[in-house]
């Protein structure tokens, strides 16, 4: 069991939506703030939108509204170095929770995880198209899609965790 | 011919296809109205059966779930929209997906909101039932929807929603489903006895007849309004039935609540109860002369005797006079009341008989104390009447007028009465026991009928064992039947019977084949078998949810029984108790005892008792479960 910490959040109205620090440990982190949130984890820098991107805001509201899990956070990894350095955590993520599926890492958006899991619940993509699966073919970053996402990670949560 | 059992099997096959065919259908045909027992504690909840028996506890709460999408499908078919319509296949698409949206708002209204405290669980359950919905928006809206509902254009909305996302997609998706449910009613161009209209309803029936009872969401009806009618009358037979449509408009009058058949009788009887009462006069002259009487009589020493005799009576006469008004008043009140006033004929007629006995007590008193007066008064030397008794004699034949008068106007009330109250029998029973859906039942169109509603046994007033509830729900084209456009089509129909299913006392008396057979003691002096000893049980019974026969026939009781046996053959009974146990509706009883006076066990049978013995009371007394 790791202890808690707290994360920085870089967009001061956006309460339950974090980023890591820009440190030398940034696994280790990643591991921490895992254990401690239910997490939809976003790798996308959101290029032309307005600050604060409007899906951003409706990801954080997805964990403020009526019926969000106390546990919801959105993880914002918009940098491609920090994406670098998490990758091989993210693939190894979500092939535990999707063995067997193929997928390419560059044209994964946004996954969610269980509160303490190491596997990912819900992937959604950058283009939906490139994904072999035909099951995909709407997983396109939405809030409709965060939500799902949201709720697979919910229901992967096991029965014996505080709240 | 040699083809012949060839054929034959052929023909089985093709019999035993459509058999199954129409087997399958059958059962693939979902009904409309899904029944839903919930017991008086909450810890029983279970679905009743679509058909075959549907026992329910006399205390239950029955909801009512109403399968929305069929029956909008349902509703605009009966409009005449072709099932093959688009914008129907749509809505029916939408209603599909929409079909949880109550659980899923209750949930968050229930669990999420104001001080809740929710659990792990609850957040699972939501999430399991949003993405329910989710994931079937995914799989069937259509290109056009899905892009429109995850478009910038709906993010930027939700940014500004302020609630859940999936009451978000719900509000969404019912705005959809309201613009198709538009587009098709458009079809009737506004042709109001056109429009389709849905209507559930419930009665109460049993043998002495029936009532509405109330639907929460359903209706309008209070329990209070249907509480006092209280006295049925006995089912309608099909004669009856024939008999009653004869009797529509006059039905149609009061169960609409229209004033036409009831102005006309309340007139009637008004006009009949102004000519009643002739005998009013004669009791104003016999007042009068009574108390002129008794003024002369008192003036003179010797008619003193005479007028003791009036005075005597004076109370009585008073009396009658109190109840005279009291009775008028009644009558009058009836007339105004009219005619709910009908039901109560029971209450009339005792009021009317109890004064009639009234006056004809006074009146034989009276009688008797001017023979008494007669007799016993000293008679005067010139043999003339003894003074006063003329006077008596003449107020005695105002009296004797004046009763027979009343008696024959008392016969004439209640004879109008009871003609009355033959001739508004059949419309009686309709009042209470037709099962037409009144104004007071709600009409509902589509998109707007509340997917659930609630009976309440223990609102619905009077009821007992046995009795039946039957759930009705209807599609109406237009509101007036009078309009030629007005068609009624019978969706849903099912009788639920009202038994004492949860545990509960009873106590009822017993005759009981008492033995006690250790004859080695020396106290028990019984040289027969057995002896018949009265017995008193305290029993508990319960029901069944899934045997009409067990209820009706079987029904079983565990219990105590308190008997009074006399086994020393001393002639005093001793005490006896002991454990029972019954059945066949408690008419049969078994158990063991020990008789505390003699110190002797003895196992006894017994049978219900259809009278009292020893002073025990044999009516069952039902105490409330618990």
């Amino acid at each position: 069991m790791t202890d808690s910490k707290s994360f920085p959040i870089p967009i001061a109205t956006l309460t339950r939506v974090h980023s890591l620090d820009v440190s030398d440990q940034p696994v280790e982190d990643f591991t921490i703030f895992l254990d401690q949130y239910l997490s939809l984890i976003i790798l996308s820098d959101f290029p032309g939108d307005p600050s604060p991107p409007l899906l951003l805001e409706n990801a954080n509201s997805l964990c403020t509204q009526e019926g969000a899990l106390p546990q919801q956070r959105v993880l914002w990894i918009p940098g491609t170095a920090q994406q670098e350095a998490l990758k091989a955590e993210l693939v190894a993520a979500i092939e535990a929770g999707f063995p067997g599926k193929e997928f390419n890492f560059d044209n994964i958006i946004a996954l969610s995880l269980a509160q303490g899991s190491k596997q990912a619940a819900y992937l959604i993509f950058k283009d939906p198209a490139l994904s072999p699966d035909p099951s995909d073919a709407r997983k396109k970053l939405s809030t409709f899609q965060m939500q799902r996402a949201f709720n697979a990670a919910v229901l992967q949560m096991p029965n014996d965790t505080d709240q | 011919m040699k083809n012949l059992p060839s054929r034959l099997i052929h023909a089985c096959y093709w019999i035993w296809l459509l058999v199954s065919a129409i087997g399958l259908s059958a059962q693939n045909a979902r009904p409309f109205v899904t029944l839903v027992e919930e017991s008086t504690t909450g810890k029983h909840v279970d679905t009743i059966p679509a058909s075959g028996p549907a026992i329910v506890d006399i205390n239950s709460i029955i909801h009512l779930k109403i399968d929305i999408p069929a029956l909008e499908n349902e509703m605009f078919r009966f409009q005449g929209i072709a099932g093959s319509d688009e914008r129907l296949k749509q809505l029916n698409g939408l209603n599909e997906l929409l079909r949880n949206q109550n659980g899923i708002l209750q949930l968050i209204n229930d669990k999420f909101s104001g001080s809740s405290q929710p659990v792990l669980e609850d957040y699972k359950k939501l999430a399991e039932q949003s993405d329910y919905l989710l994931d079937g928006l995914e799989r069937n809206l259509s290109d056009a929807l899905y892009n429109e509902l995850t478009s910038d254009e709906m993010e930027l909305k939700f940014s500004k929603f302020g609630g859940p996302y999936i009451v978000f997609v719900i509000n969404w998706l019912e705005g959809k489903a309201d613009v198709l449910r538009d587009s098709l009613v458009k079809g009737l161009n506004g042709d109001s006895t056109l429009m389709v209209y849905f209507r559930l309803g419930a009665f109460l029936k049993n043998k002495s007849g029936g009532r509405p009872v109330h639907v929460e969401h359903f209706d309008e009806i209070s329990p209070e309004a249907y509480s006092e009618v209280a006295r049925f009358s006995p089912p309608l037979s099909e004669g009856e039935k024939s008999a009653l449509s004869q009797t529509v408009q006059l039905n149609q009058t009061i169960g609409e609540n229209t004033s036409t058949a009831s102005g006309f009788f309340k007139q009637v009887v008004k006009a009949r109860i102004n000519d009643l009462f002739p005998s009013d006069s004669s009791k104003v002259i016999l007042k009068a002369t009574y108390n002129a009487s008794l003024t002369k009589l008192n003036q003179q020493p010797d008619t003193k005797p005479a007028a003791q005799v009036l005075l005597e009576n004076e109370l009585n006469l008073n009396r009658v006079d109190q109840f005279y008004s009291l009775a008028s008043q009644t009558y009058q009140q009836f007339a105004d009341n009219f005619p709910q006033g009908i039901f109560g004929q029971n209450n009339f007629d005792q009021i009317f008989n109890q004064f009639e006995q009234l006056i004809l007590n006074s009146y034989k008193t009276f009688n008797g104390d001017v023979v008494s007066f007669q007799q016993t008064a000293v008679t005067p030397p010139d043999d003339t009447s003894p003074p006063g008794l003329p006077t008596l004699e003449k107020v005695d034949n105002l009296y004797d007028n004046y009763v027979q008068g009343a008696q024959k106007d008392i016969s004439g009330i209640k004879a109008i009465f009871s003609q009355i109250s033959s001739m508004l029998n059949p419309f009686r029973k309709s009042y209470l026991a037709n099962e037409d859906l009144s104004d007071k039942v709600s009409r509902f169109t589509a998109g707007k009928i509340p997917p659930e509603g609630l009976l309440e046994l223990k609102y619905i007033g009077e009821r007992k064992a046995g009795d039946e509830i039957l759930v009705k729900a209807v599609l109406e084209r237009g509101q007036d039947r009078k309009n030629r456009n007005f068609e009624q089509k019978e969706l849903y129909r099912r009788y639920i019977t009202i038994a004492r299913v949860a545990l509960h006392v009873k106590m009822s008396g017993s005759l009981i084949l008492a033995n006690p057979y250790n004859r080695d003691n020396p106290e028990v002096k019984l040289t027969t078998r057995y002896q018949f000893a009265p017995n008193y049980g305290i029993f508990l019974k319960w029901g069944s949810r899934k045997s009409k026969f067990y209820n009706d026939f079987l029904s079983f009781g565990v219990g105590m029984g308190f008997s009074s046996p006399d086994f020393n053959l001393d002639g005093t009974p001793e005490f006896g108790a002991g454990l029972m146990v019954t059945a066949i509706r408690d008419f049969f009883s078994a158990g063991w005892g020990w008789d505390f006076g003699v110190d002797a066990p003895y196992f006894f049978m017994g049978f219900n008792i259809p009278f009292a013995v020893g002073g025990v009371q044999t009516a069952g007394v039902v105490e409330p479960g618990f």
